[in-house]
């Protein structure tokens, strides 16, 4: 029987920072077996423990989608002692991955459904593995309209840049992005941050005309979200950002008309051991690890309220 | 015995009908036979709970780091002590845990508090199912046994050197004469040990540790050991590791924990109650209490407005340690 | 009715390390011994005899299922180039010899989380393969027992492979597995009477546990208490240490740590507790069990709905061991008479 806890060696083929800061750092790791990566099959969703034996595991979601074949993609925040570690690696180096682990997201159920994906700083990165792996030319026909919503703090914390213009210019989906605004001694500025970026109705962002051609806010998530007024009809909404903007953007949706068994999150916990017998990472009797960590909010609202 | 139960209660009674503490905590009767356990009251009519009998064997000043939103807010505790109890509320209030006011002392002249694990080592391999103290005796009974014990003959280590069972400071002390011992008795106790070959009380030491499974009973009982992360909990950098397969983790666990306790231990005893293991934790840092007296003539939790001795420095201070001559 | 004589054997209580000798030449044999006046299961040493006047030991042997401390991989090199070695090493097959049927009881309990069909945990397996039970009845059930709560007993037969009661001079010995039956083929035979005078004994010992809480309802009660104010008052002397957890037969939660020296390191288990304020803490500073309450109500609801909602099963055998222990008199059967009544 394989060994759940043993990880399987893979080599560090590329990095990259991804925001300007240099607090994250993209990584494209490869198997070393190619038996391995045929076994490693997984969905958009799901996470791996990424193992740098010496100095322990970290447990991040998968950003590469299952349709990129030939290496899997991660996207790492530095927080402690093994992201660190990661962090100071160069390219070439030997480290190892245990997965795929989870559930995923309901690629099945939303088939012939429109799509809204909101997410927020780097917390898109499983957003982006299932961006790509609908948006692949297999399996676009499967799916409805794609609107996807992605903020951060300011342009340069912004994730996957490079694929942002891309998609930008895409006709089979329609991609806003925003970033926070600036706060000046005053309150918010309206202003917009930088070029090119459209300031929304802050009162009443639900009543900002969004003129055509325009994609680029200054704003929340939420506001943006109830600026765009994606429609609810037929359509799944999966929301992955920082507890905050989850906990606007909710609302948001609900009012526009989503119901909680078609608002997907994607959960963050401590975890250990990621295959749900450590004990750590539950939320009642769910373990995030491996009953999660897409949960919809039909399923949450059955859980304590205990993250 | 009745007699301070019915002081205590009235006391406690009288400070929450008159608003003076926000919370009291104190002792009720437990659910097994040599076991009173800590409580607390918030209501006038809930003090008829509160017992006092030789079987009060935590420190309640450890839950004091644990009310910091009343003190915080301005309110006050009130805590029924003991002598060592005492001293560890002294030592918080030194340490800044706490400020005097805030802290209700119900001071109990203390006969000393019974060894729960040597009475139950009675009856083993079978247990205790009753038990019941009567002046100087202890009446144990339980399958097929029944003994009489005297209570001065079952008295922990350290309530048998105590040399402070009258609370040093309070705000209220309930009646009781008890006699002090001489600080000199804990040099004596000690002495023994103290006159090993180092090699020798190595071994006693790591022996006794060696059965240790790192559930933090001892850390969490103490009154001093309030750190909000713990040296053990650190990650970075990791000064221990977490395993119980390492002797020298297990060691020094015990060696760390007894060195931050130098000079703030009040030699209550409770490490040694706590411990599942009935591992003799407090072997070590009793030598540092003696020591503490000797170089500096410094006793834990004495007076309020006195500094830790760690904390203070005087040019002449004993150097023995630090300047051998040879 | 002749079949199940076949397999009641019986020992003379001095004849029984003769029997454990035997016992120890294909065996390793961990029995309780008795250390500074309190029992723990350990190996016995050559001819050691297991001390069977034991009423139960201080920590429960699921060390031997699943350990304190256990080697997860070794490995060795320098960080960018280390690979796990992972080897294979034959192990030598083992009794636990003297287990009370709660700790028995507790190990169908761990079973269903640790191997089910999500995944396999390979360690627990394995110890759990290569090792017999010899279960031994509790002719003088503790204060603090309430197996009775479990669908157990001081008497309880489930789990184990041999089942062994005290009878005064004798050992009546069954044999309840094809394994188990095996090892006690050449001991003396039993006959009617040994069962009956077994079946005396454990009416004495079911009527000495007087009264046990009522779980039945409690996994359903729990539902609907996540916000009760209950929990406070529960943990309020709660000092947050591990005691219970460590000693309890049935907790499982564990971590994983990382330990090098010079080139050589491993990756290990470590039992770890709940009732820690750090097991929950977050990298980013997060700290979702922040107060006592919190982590008490999550050990409770963790045992006593969260596991039967997962595994059909209540994580708690009735050993009693978290009461007797507790520093400060926690009692779990005071929780759940407290928890049936609200």
């Amino acid at each position: 029987m394989k060994n759940p806890y043993i990880p399987i060696p893979v080599k560090v083929d590329k990095i990259r920072f991804e925001t300007d800061d240099r607090l994250i750092k993209t990584f494209d790791l490869v198997f070393f077996d190619k038996e391995d990566e045929k076994e490693f099959k997984y969905f958009p969703g799901q996470f791996a423990e990424l193992s740098i034996l010496g100095k322990g595991e970290s447990p991040i979601g998968i950003a590469s989608s299952p349709t990129e074949t030939g290496f899997l993609r991660f996207t790492v925040m530095k927080v402690g002692v093994v992201t660190t570690a990661l962090h100071n690696f160069d390219e070439g180096v030997t480290m190892g991955i245990r997965g795929p682990l989870g559930n995923w997201y309901p690629i099945e159920e939303m088939k012939g459904k429109d799509v809204v994906i909101i997410g927020g700083g780097f917390a898109f990165t499983t957003l982006r593995s299932l961006l790509v792996y609908m948006l692949n030319e297999k399996n676009r026909k499967d799916y409805g309209n794609i609107i996807c919503i992605y903020g951060a703090r300011t342009p340069g914390l912004l994730c996957y840049r490079d694929e942002l213009k891309e998609w930008e210019k895409r006709k089979d989906m329609s991609l806003y992005q925003c970033i926070d605004w600036k706060f000046g001694p005053k309150g918010p500025v309206e202003e917009p941050a930088s070029e090119g970026w459209e300031p929304i109705n802050l009162k009443e962002p639900s009543m900002t005309k969004i003129k055509p051609g325009v994609k680029k806010f200054t704003a929340f998530v939420p506001q943006l979200v109830s600026a765009v007024k994606p429609a609810a009809k037929d359509a799944y909404a999966i929301v992955c950002g920082p507890p905050i903007m989850i906990k606007f953007t909710i609302p948001v949706l609900t009012e526009l008309g989503f119901p909680p068994e078609r608002i997907f999150n994607s959960l963050e916990n401590r975890m250990k051991c990621g295959i749900g017998k450590c004990g750590r990472c539950n939320i009642g009797p769910k373990y995030v690890c491996k009953d999660g960590p897409v949960f919809s909010l039909k399923e949450l609202e059955k859980l304590p309220k205990e993250y | 015995m009745e007699k301070i139960e019915e002081k205590i209660r009235e006391i406690a009674g009288k400070l929450l009908k008159d608003k003076k503490v926000k919370l009291i905590i104190g002792f009720e009767k437990g659910t097994l036979p040599l076991k009173a356990r800590p409580t607390f009251v918030r209501k006038p009519e809930e003090v008829e709970k509160l017992i006092w009998n030789p079987f009060c064997e935590n420190n309640l000043a450890v839950y004091i780091p644990f009310y910091r939103r009343y003190l915080d807010n301005g309110e006050s505790i009130g805590v029924i002590a003991k002598g060592c109890d005492v001293r560890s509320l002294v030592l918080h209030i030194q340490e800044n845990i706490a400020k005097r006011e805030q802290i209700f002392i119900i001071g109990i002249p203390c006969e000393g508090i019974l060894d729960r694990k040597r009475i139950e080592k009675e009856a083993f391999p079978g247990e205790i199912t009753e038990a019941s103290e009567k002046d100087d005796k202890i009446l144990v009974k339980g399958n097929g046994f029944e003994k009489t014990l005297k209570k001065k003959d079952f008295l922990c280590e350290d309530c048998i050197v105590c040399s402070h069972r009258k609370p040093v400071v309070y705000d209220e002390l309930v009646e009781g004469d008890v006699k002090e011992t001489e600080a000199a008795d804990r040099q004596n106790q000690i002495k023994e040990f103290e006159s090993k070959e180092p090699d020798e009380r190595w071994k006693i030491f790591t022996e006794e540790v060696s059965r240790c499974i790192r559930c933090y009973a001892c850390r969490n009982a103490c009154p001093a050991c309030y750190c909000k992360e713990c040296f053990v909990d650190c990650s970075k950098p990791q000064w221990l590791g977490t395993t119980v397969d390492s002797e020298t983790d297990l060691q020094l666990f015990q060696i760390i924990r007894t060195f931050h306790l130098a000079g703030r231990c009040v030699n209550c005893g409770s490490c040694n109650r706590a411990c599942p293991m009935d591992i003799n934790i407090s072997l070590l840092v009793n030598k540092l209490s003696v020591d503490a007296k000797r170089l500096f003539n410094y006793e834990t939790g004495i007076d309020v407005n006195e500094k830790p001795v760690l904390n203070k420095y005087s040019e002449d201070d004993s150097n023995e340690g630090f300047f051998e001559e040879h | 009715m002749k079949d199940s004589l076949k397999s009641i054997k019986h020992i003379e209580k001095d004849k029984l390390s003769e029997f454990i000798k035997q016992l120890r030449k294909d065996f390793t044999v961990i029995a309780p011994r008795n250390v500074k006046d309190f029992v723990l299961f350990q190996e016995l040493k050559a001819d050691e005899e297991p001390y069977l006047d034991f009423l139960n030991s201080r920590q429960s042997p699921k060390e031997y299922f699943f350990p304190q401390t256990e080697n997860i991989v070794e490995y060795e090199g320098v960080t960018d180039k280390r690979v796990p070695i992972v080897t294979e090493k034959q192990m030598r097959k083992r009794i636990i010899f003297g287990m009370r049927p709660c700790d028995v009881t507790s190990l169908s309990i761990l079973d269903r989380l640790f191997v089910n069909e999500d995944y396999v945990d390979n360690y627990y397996k394995r110890l759990r393969d290569n090792t017999l039970i010899f279960g031994f009845g509790c002719s003088y059930p503790r204060m603090t027992c309430f197996c009775t709560s479990f669908d157990s007993g001081p008497f309880s037969t489930k789990g184990t492979d041999v089942f062994i009661t005290d009878s005064g001079d004798t050992f009546i010995i069954e044999g309840i597995t094809e394994q188990g039956k095996k090892l006690i083929e050449k001991l003396l035979d039993g006959d009617k009477k040994l069962l009956k005078t077994k079946s005396e004994i454990e009416k004495k010992a079911l009527d000495s546990i007087t009264t046990p809480p009522n779980v039945e309802k409690i996994p359903e009660k729990l539902k609907g208490l996540f916000e009760n104010p209950v929990w406070e008052v529960i943990s309020e002397r709660c000092l947050g240490c591990g005691v219970c957890t460590y000693l309890c037969p049935t907790c499982h939660c564990f971590d994983i740590q990382d330990e090098v020296i010079d080139n050589k390191g491993r990756r290990v288990k470590n039992w770890d507790s709940c009732m820690f304020p750090i097991f929950t803490l977050h990298g980013s500073g997060h700290q979702p069990r922040e107060f006592r309450f919190q982590r008490m109500r999550q050990r409770i609801m963790h045992k006593f709905n969260y596991y039967d909602e997962n595994f059909d099963i209540i994580a708690c055998c009735g050993c009693g061991r978290c009461v007797t222990e507790c520093p400060v008199n926690i009692d779990v059967r005071e929780i759940l008479r407290t928890i049936s009544e609200l």
